[in-house]
């Protein structure tokens, strides 16, 4: 759906995205994280097309995005920072959505009005709470049709109930309609249960980008117990990382989380378990020691 | 849905319209107040004045219309209003996400601000169109024409102002560029000739003419361009003025738009916040603040402070430290407002600034050493039309002999520059002899050059000899009428309108009408040439309330008449230089009006005697009396 191809973006000298590429499989819901200043909002807003790359390519469905209106028709984006125009209502913005979208669908808006019960569409945008205004957008959203949801930080600053919302909205968009979501956390955790494609970014680059079952079926938790030390491991595992408490020992491993018990129990453990691992934990691994920052952000 | 047309988008204008309809609604307002209610309630007085009143107010009305100020005015106002988003990181990236191509936002911007503006006074010409209807139907083209006009400057206007919004991604500084770039040159030009007159010795009035140039179009369209009454004996006409300039000003004012145009889809979108949106136009700035306004404020410092005292070196020597620090204090506040930070005293700035300042130096030092050759010019006598001579008093030569001896005299001071320099604030001694001399002249291709001295020197020998050619000049008698009566008195066949005495102290002034018939008024003018002849103004101002002030009394007096003279010879042929006794024309229907003013003294023989004949003293010594025991 976008496929982003040696991207290039200088501020004054300062080198935000740098030769950055990034692919975002159609029907995907795909987390982009990184840490505060990663480059996640720059490359979005090269991906909706504000912002115009030195080099590289910024393609969505195989066309180049800027300066594109047949391009950007095909998506929604909604930012950290919604920006409503001056005294308007949501019906106002409805009618604004309504001429600029051709797909927009009046009646999904009609219909949509029970799942905002709270938010009062005659009342000026800019007066509601922070809250409300996010689910106006994403209501005005939706209602766009659009292949491809572009997500800026969208539940930064809201209350647990009202992400919960947020969330829910969406996913029930992708169940329903197979849109494609882009979406930019610095909360790896807040993708988590969400996401099905993640990349991790950092100073301007993809440092890491893969399906998370590919993530999920790429390093083992294994906690084991001996009676004496830890004996020597077979050569076909790699050990990632060990933490021993006694006799008690956790491992990181290398490789399918299956394959390791299986090669775990030829050792005869007084106790063998796999257990499950974050998406933080998996990223820490996965990566070593590339970047001292992007441990800071995961812990 | 999105308009069969690619470059305008129906969804953007109509929330533009609905969103900024206020400022439309104000704007209408103030043309509704200054057009069609105002002549409403001219009309309506002049409604028991008969015909050729209405006429006259309406016409009138609309050629001293200042409608430029409120376009330029309001121009700005739309255009950032309608271009606002471009100032916010969250509007204009909410923005250019849309499904619209920066072409579409830029032409259904442009077309929104034009249409706020151009509503209004479409309704304000209809309004007015109808207060005019049934009283003077003979101007309702007129009603039209100035909508014409004022739409033609509506789009020049809009067109500068939507180039200053694209070089800038903030509000208050497009405003200021904006502003600027209309008075650029009055600025520029202003500064310019304060600090020529610093280096330059004997430089006065303007080295560049300002006047109202073409690249300071608020003034030129307030001056040259709208409606124009002509006025003669038996009828009046209102016609347009400037609808040429007007035209080719539209042009100009679409090229900024096509300009901008181009500057929006070149502009980074990430500029917005930013002092400015282009780096090319950072050194720019940096260095037209720091040339612009360090010279302005130096100018100012060192006016304030050499205010009388000091001499002319003394004062570009101070206005020069205060450039120095002026100059390098804003390149660096330049630098703060395009970085946003404190944070610029790097050595890469550092560099510049010294730079900066040095080529200011080069300039200023260009300008002492006379590089251009100002100081030692002198015109050639084939290339002059006129010469005022200003000294104690005025006259204004342009025969050829004339000419000669005064470019002789220009060249006497000229060749002895750096002696007046040097003497310009020595200490005067016992016979030392001072002389001020005013050279303006008027060249044959229009313009003007204008030098003043004040010259003293030990060398008397030289002072003398100035001074003999400057009398021969300045106190020839022809010189005198033609100082008093206009450059061709003896053609113009003037008439005595009107008479007055004003008597003065060095305390007050009283101001006494003289009555009489038009032969005893006439006389006036009679007796003041017979004066003139005998020698009476030849003496200069100065020199006769010296001696007054030396009679028998101790009262320092001054007695001007002033004559108001009539001719029916046509304004064109009449002709008198800019700063003599004679002032500026009036038209009425009688005839051209002027009036000159005859400083009396008591070798005014004819003058005095007359006044005396016509009761307005008793005699010749109540000259010397308080003016609270005149006769009348």
């Amino acid at each position: 759906m976008i496929r982003i191809t040696d991207v290039v973006k200088d501020f004054d000298g300062f080198r935000a995205l740098n030769h950055l590429d990034m692919h975002v499989p159609k029907g995907a819901i795909y987390g982009l994280v990184g840490p505060n200043g990663a480059g996640k909002s720059t490359i979005i807003r090269h991906i909706t097309g504000a912002y115009r790359q030195d080099q590289g390519k910024v393609k969505i469905d195989g066309q180049a995005v800027y300066e594109n209106p047949a391009v950007k028709e095909t998506f929604a984006y909604i930012p950290d920072d919604v920006f409503y125009f001056l005294q308007a209502n949501t019906i106002d913005m409805m009618k604004f959505y309504r001429g600029l979208y051709p797909k927009f669908d009046k009646e999904l808006f009609d219909k949509l009005s029970d799942c905002f019960p709270a938010v009062n569409v005659k009342r000026n945008i800019r007066n509601l709470s922070k809250g409300m205004q996010k689910q106006v957008a994403f209501w005005l959203s939706i209602c766009c049709r659009p292949k491809l949801l572009i997500l800026d930080e969208p539940v930064d600053g809201l209350d647990p109930v009202m992400r919960r919302q947020i969330w829910s909205i969406i996913l029930s968009d992708v169940a329903e309609h197979g849109t494609t979501v882009l979406v930019s956390s610095h909360n790896l955790r807040e993708l988590e249960d969400v996401c099905d494609h993640v990349g991790i970014m950092n100073e301007g680059k993809i440092l890491i980008e893969k399906s998370l079952s590919d993530l999920q079926g790429s390093v083992a938790k294994v906690q084991v117990a001996f009676a004496g030390e830890l004996p020597k491991l077979p050569d076909e595992v790699q050990l990632l990382h060990k933490v021993s408490t006694g006799r008690v020992h956790t491992l990181i491993l290398k490789g399918e989380p299956e394959r390791a018990k299986v090669v775990m129990e030829q050792l005869q453990p007084l106790l063998l378990d796999v257990l499950p691992l974050t998406l933080e934990e998996i990223f820490i691994y996965e990566l070593g020691g590339v970047d001292y920052a992007v441990k800071d952000f995961l812990f | 849905m999105q308009s069969k047309i690619s470059c305008f988008n129906k969804t953007i204008f109509i929330k533009n319209l609905t969103r900024f309809w206020p400022f439309a609604l104000i704007y209408g307002i103030y043309l509704i107040f200054a057009h069609p209610l105002t002549l409403y309630v001219m009309l309506s007085v002049s409604h028991f004045q008969g015909d050729s009143r209405a006429w006259d107010m309406v016409a009138d009305h609309f050629a001293s219309m200042t409608e430029p100020i409120s376009v330029f005015t309001f121009a700005i106002i739309m255009v950032t209003a309608v271009f606002g988003y471009l100032f916010q990181n969250r509007s204009t990236n909410m923005l250019h996400a849309f499904p619209v191509t920066r072409g579409e936002l830029f032409v259904t911007n442009f077309a929104s601000a034009l249409v706020l503006m151009l509503v209004p006074q479409f309704f304000a010409a209809l309004a007015t169109n109808f207060v005019v209807l049934g009283k003077v139907n003979a101007l309702i083209w007129a009603v039209w024409a100035w909508f014409g006009i004022t739409v033609g400057e509506t789009i020049f206007f809009t067109g500068l102002a939507v180039l200053a919004v694209m070089f800038t991604g903030q509000l208050f500084p497009s405003v200021v560029f904006y502003m600027i770039w209309n008075f650029l040159y009055v600025i520029v030009v202003g500064l310019i000739n304060a600090v020529a007159e610093l280096f330059i010795f004997g430089l006065s009035g303007s080295l560049i003419e300002l006047r109202s140039h073409l690249l300071f179009p608020l003034a030129r369209f307030l001056r040259y361009v709208g409606f124009e009454v002509s006025r003669t004996d038996q009828s009046a006409y209102l016609q347009t003025a400037g609808t040429g300039e007007l035209a080719a000003y539209v042009v100009v004012g679409l090229l900024f738009a096509v300009a901008a145009y181009y500057a929006y889809r070149k502009r980074a979108l990430e500029c917005a916040g930013d002092f400015l949106s282009f780096r090319f136009t950072q050194p720019i700035f940096r260095w037209g603040i720091a040339i612009v306004g360090g010279a302005a404020f130096s100018l100012v410092v060192t006016l304030m402070l050499s205010d009388g005292r000091g001499t002319q070196s003394h004062a570009a020597w101070l206005f020069v430290v205060w450039l120095v620090i002026f100059s390098a204090a804003l390149f660096f506040v330049a630098e703060m407002f395009i970085e946003k930070s404190f944070r610029v005293f790097k050595k890469r700035v550092a560099i510049e600034c010294i730079s900066c300042v040095a080529v200011l130096l080069v300039g200023v030092a260009m300008l002492n050493f006379d590089v251009f050759g100002m100081e030692s010019y002198v015109p050639d006598v084939s290339e002059v039309a006129m010469v005022e001579l200003n000294g104690d008093g005025s006259a204004s030569f342009e025969s050829e002999a004339d000419l000669e001896k005064i470019a002789e005299l220009h060249q006497l001071i000229v060749d002895r520059v750096g002696e007046h320099k040097r003497e310009e604030n020595a200490e005067f001694t016992d016979g030392d002899s001072f002389l001020y001399v005013g050279i303006h002249y008027q060249m044959e291709n229009g313009k003007r050059v204008d030098r003043s001295y004040s010259l003293h020197t030990s060398d008397k020998e030289y002072m003398e000899q100035l001074w003999a050619l400057f009398g021969d000049l300045m106190y020839d008698k022809e010189a005198v009428k033609r100082s008093f009566f206009g450059m061709n008195y003896d053609e113009l066949d003037w008439k005595v309108t009107n008479v007055s005495l004003t008597y003065g102290t060095n305390v007050s002034d009283l101001y006494c009408p003289i009555y009489g018939t038009e032969e005893e008024l006439q006389r006036f003018y009679e007796a003041a040439l017979l004066d003139i002849e005998a020698g009476a103004f030849s003496k200069g101002e100065e020199q006769y309330i010296k001696d007054h002030s030396l009679a028998d009394t101790d009262v320092p007096m001054n007695a001007t008449i002033e004559l108001e003279l009539m001719t029916d010879q046509p304004r064109d042929s009449l002709r008198f230089a800019g700063t003599s006794n004679i002032s500026a024309l009036t038209d009425n229907s009688t005839g051209v009006t002027t009036n000159t003013w005859l400083y009396l003294n008591s070798d005014c023989t004819h003058l005095i005697d007359l006044l005396i004949e016509m009761g307005v003293i008793d005699s010749a010594e109540d000259m010397s009396l308080e003016p609270n025991q005149m006769k009348r």
